[in-house]
């Protein structure tokens, strides 16, 4: 029986990173983070057996499962978490400027996106994944 | 004494006769029993007698020069034993006589009987001799003999007489040879001089003084015959003489009664003696002592350019082998003349080549001017300075064509647009403009698009009036043609009367016709640059949009975790304080009078008053373990939160420095260069195994701003990294050193990342020019380090392959330079 929702956190950027990491722990979910694709996959499968992820929350641009740079570098690693559990909810976030993409992300499978900024929205966006 | 030949063989006969027939007969007829010596004449017949001593002489009486009557007399008295025998056809009365008388012992006739001549020959071999009977004879023949050596004699002297005159005219022969031939010689020692002359005047005088030098003669000129053929003109005369003549312009009428008319007009070389067959008088009062005269035509290619005069002292100077000899010289002479004149053409045509040459460099270098200068009214105004100073004109202008004016529909205009001096100044300012098709040349050099040239007397009926141009006597318009358009004219105006050659119109007209594509280009380029100016405004418009764009989506990135913190940190707040109202809440009384518990209370009315109600957040609070709580509430937190935002404050306010970066007020300073370079490498995080760095010892400390240089190597190096984004192995090489120009210092940042595409190279430096806006990517940096450079009075040069990498070399200027500066400046103080 689970206690706690776990949540998969991937951003490049630290600040961001952490930032949303806290706003997490404080609602009361389980937070791990990952500063790339490449990490956050292995993360992902790591826990898949045990104690698999509820939600993964994955940035768009950051590097990729090689460890490069790429503005798909998320969509990637989307591809790859669905491809693994097809039923995960995915959260995308993205810039406020780059909301296309994200909403392509969403076409591609995505449950939603967040904007990065007003952190309180991501949790409303969890919560409502959580309870549906 | 017969001697010798009776020791012989053979008796020796000897022949005597000038008949070689006769000679052959006595010959066949007497040998071989007979050795038979011949003579052909009385003189070698005397020779062979005395030498050979022979047995007998057979002598012809009639041989010319020495009869045989005195061959035989002669033969006997040198050998008087010696038998002669006459051999004659003489028949007249008493030969025998005669011949014995003479001393021949015996006579035989003519002609030999050949049975019987050797019988008789052997006869007189054998003794026999015929004897003289009548001594009267011998005395005759003496008296005879005598008379003929009177004769001889007589004949000898006047031979003797004659020698001498011979002589005489042999030794004049050979003097007048001599002369001849050191006439000759003299004449090739002036031909040889004169040919190697070119100069006209020094070939003329060389020669007149080479003549009355080399030849001893009293005075020589030349004439040479002016451009109309009339006149023969003294263009060189010996001495002073000569000088005298010049001066006064002595000539003669060609083919006239002169000595030297004469000779021009005969084309022959004519003598005047003084009492000579030509009715002359030396009357020239500057050659007093003129006694004889030659003139000389000089003839070139058959035509006669002049004439030589050579004068003596002496009477009947000049025989016909000096005529000859003078001739020779005259003909050489004319021909170096004519030589010297074509070298004279070649020297001026040269000399129109050369100013042909300078007035298409002028021309050139118009062109060369006109084509850097691109605004149109510096362009005329230097044009026509340039053909005033360079072509030495007095005046030159430029005329355009406006428009149809709305005033006068269907007229069009030159307005004078440029025009050299104050006169020119002054035109322009009073709108001086010509009616194009009109009169004026101007209008009709236009209209008849061709240059027009009009001379002070010309063809053209032009005056020169115009006030601010008085001292103009010709006048040049030339029409600017581009395509098929006139576009214009150009005025020159010369204070020379005729002052435009050929070679002038055509070098101006080729100025003008690249004075007409540059106006036409500096027309194009004023419309050219307005619309690039509209291109401009709107692409920094644009670009300004973009970089915009690029900066909001950087700063919103930088600015994404702030409202995150400063929510925890106010939840945080409010947390802690509902938490102290709670507690105090449960305290004593007197407690909840101490002044900090007025505070709390204050607080939390503050909050309430913000809509936020502590007791709800204490309520939760309480609901939640204790190990939950340490989870989401922490003093560490609140400064972990406040870091984040101080973080990405920073963050925001970097991006300011590409922007502003280089406008920020510069503090100049030495700074040393690994210094600054480690110091950037370190700041910016990068693993040392990609970054090398190399600095040579000789390394001066460079001038310039610390912190914006650190921004321009942080920049380059993040473009080299950058570059290298797809690059396995990175690897970065930084390399400072002196550069190969003096007091400068370069620092080469080297990637071997993509490379950067020709096309792109100078579009680097561009401001918001950028291949990686999806990358953060501003297209500020480099522009921002150009700028940056600049202002440090270096500069940055880039190398790039493709595929290969990309050097970056920032050149700066290095302290040393400073040094010297400074103390230049306190040596002045």
């Amino acid at each position: 029986m689970k206690e706690e929702i776990r949540i998969l956190l991937v951003d490049d950027e630290k600040l961001v990173r952490r930032s949303m990491e806290k706003t997490l722990l404080r609602a009361g979910f389980d937070v791990e983070t990952a500063e790339d694709a490449g990490a956050g996959l292995a993360l992902f499968e790591t826990a898949q057996d045990d104690e698999p992820f509820d939600v993964v929350i994955l940035d768009l641009n950051m590097p990729n499962l090689e460890g490069e740079d790429d503005p798909d570098a998320g969509l990637k690693l989307l591809s790859e978490l669905l491809e693994n559990a097809p039923h995960l909810p995915v959260v995308v976030l993205t810039a406020f400027d780059e909301v296309t993409r994200a909403k392509e992300a969403v076409a591609r499978g995505a449950r939603a996106y967040f904007v990065k900024g007003r952190e309180a929205g991501l949790i409303e966006i969890v919560n409502d994944i959580i309870n549906r | 004494m017969p001697g010798m030949n009776q020791m012989t063989d053979r008796p020796t006969i000897l022949c005597i006769d000038d008949t070689p027939e006769a000679r052959a007969l006595v010959r066949r007829l007497l040998s071989p029993p007979y050795r038979v010596l011949e003579a052909q004449d009385g003189l070698q017949g005397i020779e062979v007698a005395q030498e050979t001593q022979p047995d007998l002489v057979l002598v012809d009486l009639h041989m010319p020069h020495l009869s045989g009557y005195e061959v035989a007399t002669r033969i006997k008295s040198l050998t008087p034993q010696t038998p002669i025998v006459a051999l004659t056809a003489d028949v007249t009365k008493n030969v025998q006589e005669r011949v014995l008388a003479a001393g021949c012992d015996g006579y035989l006739s003519k002609p030999i009987d050949p049975d019987t001549f050797e019988e008789q020959v052997r006869s007189y071999l054998a003794g026999e001799r015929q004897e003289l009977e009548d001594e009267s004879y011998r005395q005759a023949y003496q008296q005879t003999l005598v008379a003929r050596l009177e004769h001889k004699v007589r004949e000898l002297t006047q031979a003797l007489d004659r020698n001498a005159k011979l002589y005489e005219q042999n030794l004049q022969l050979l003097e007048r040879t001599q002369r001849q031939a050191r006439l000759l010689e003299a004449g090739a020692e002036v031909g040889r001089n004169i040919t190697s002359i070119l100069d006209l005047d020094e070939l003329l005088r060389a020669t007149v003084d080479t003549i009355c030098d080399e030849f001893g003669f009293y005075y020589a000129g030349v004439f040479l015959i002016e451009q109309t053929g009339k006149w023969a003109v003294l263009r060189a005369g010996r001495g002073t003489a000569g000088a005298a003549m010049i001066a006064q312009g002595h000539k003669f009428k060609v083919d006239g009664h002169s000595l030297v008319g004469a000779a021009t007009g005969q084309r022959k070389a004519r003598i005047a003696l003084d009492a000579g067959e030509e009715p002359f008088h030396f009357k020239n009062t500057l050659l007093p002592d003129t006694r004889s005269e030659i003139a000389l035509p000089l003839i070139a290619g058959g035509e006669v350019i002049g004439a030589l005069t050579v004068q003596s002292t002496e009477e009947a100077a000049f025989t016909p082998a000096d005529a000859a000899t003078l001739q020779a010289l005259a003909d050489q002479l004319a021909i170096a003349i004519n030589n010297a004149q074509l070298y004279r053409q070649n020297q001026q045509l040269l000399m129109q080549a050369d100013r042909r040459t300078q007035l298409l460099e002028a021309a050139a270098l118009v062109g060369r001017e006109f084509i850097s200068i691109l605004d149109l009214d510096e362009l005329l105004n230097k044009t026509v300075d340039i053909i005033c100073t360079t072509y030495g004109f007095y005046y030159a202008g430029v005329f355009l064509v406006e428009g149809p004016d709305s005033a006068e529909p269907g007229e069009e205009w030159a307005v004078l647009r440029a025009g050299r001096g104050a006169a020119g100044a002054a035109m322009i300012a009073a709108g001086h403009k010509l009616k194009v098709g009109g009169l004026s040349m101007i209008g009709a050099a236009i209209s008849q698009r061709q240059a027009r040239i009009a001379l002070d007397v010309g063809e053209e009926m032009v005056f020169f009036k115009n006030p601010h141009l008085p001292d103009t006597r010709s006048e040049m318009a030339l029409p600017l043609i581009v395509g098929k358009e006139v576009i214009g004219a150009l005025t020159i105006q010369s204070t020379e009367e005729a002052a435009f050659s050929d070679d002038d119109i055509t070098s101006l007209q080729a100025m003008a016709d690249q004075l007409a594509v540059t106006i036409n280009n500096a027309r194009l380029l004023e419309d050219l640059e307005k619309a690039h100016a509209e291109l401009v405004r709107t692409k920094t418009y644009q670009a300004i949009a973009e970089a915009t764009g690029e900066s909001i989506h950087w700063v919103g990135n930088k600015a994404a975790p702030i409202p995150g913190s400063v929510a925890r940190i106010t939840e945080d707040i409010t947390r802690y304080l509902a938490m102290t109202n709670a507690l105090l809440a449960e305290a004593a009384p007197d407690l909840r009078e101490h002044k900090f518990a007025q505070m709390l209370t204050e607080a939390t009315d503050e909050i309430a008053n913000r809509g936020t109600f502590l007791t709800d957040i204490q309520a939760e609070l309480e609901t939640w373990p204790l190990e939950r709580l340490h989870k989401i509430l922490s003093v560490e937190s609140i400064f972990e939160d406040l870091e984040i935002i101080e973080t990405s404050a920073r963050s925001i306010l970097n991006i300011k420095e590409d922007l502003i970066g280089p406008a920020r007020q510069q503090k100049i300073e030495p700074v040393s260069l690994p210094e600054l370079l480690e110091e950037t490498i370190a700041s910016m995080g990068i693993p040392d195994e990609i970054v090398r760095t190399l600095f040579n010892d000789d390394l001066h400390p460079v001038l310039a701003d610390r912190r914006q240089l650190g921004r321009v190597f942080t920049n380059l190096i993040k473009n080299g990294m950058e570059a290298m984004r797809e690059v396995k192995d990175k690897k970065l090489f930084v390399w400072a050193r002196m550069a190969d120009e003096p007091d400068l210092a370069v620092v080469d940042v080297i990637d071997h990342g993509a490379g950067i595409p020709p096309d792109q190279i100078d579009k680097i430096w561009m401001a918001f020019y950028t291949t990686k806006s999806d990358q953060g990517g501003t297209g500020l940096g480099l522009p921002a380090c150009a700028q940056i450079v600049g202002q440090l009075n270096g500069k940055i040069t880039l190398e790039s392959e493709v595929g290969l990498g990309s050097t970056f070399s920032v050149y700066l200027p290095t302290l040393e330079d400073a040094n010297d500066h400074l103390s230049e400046e306190r040596t002045k103080q």
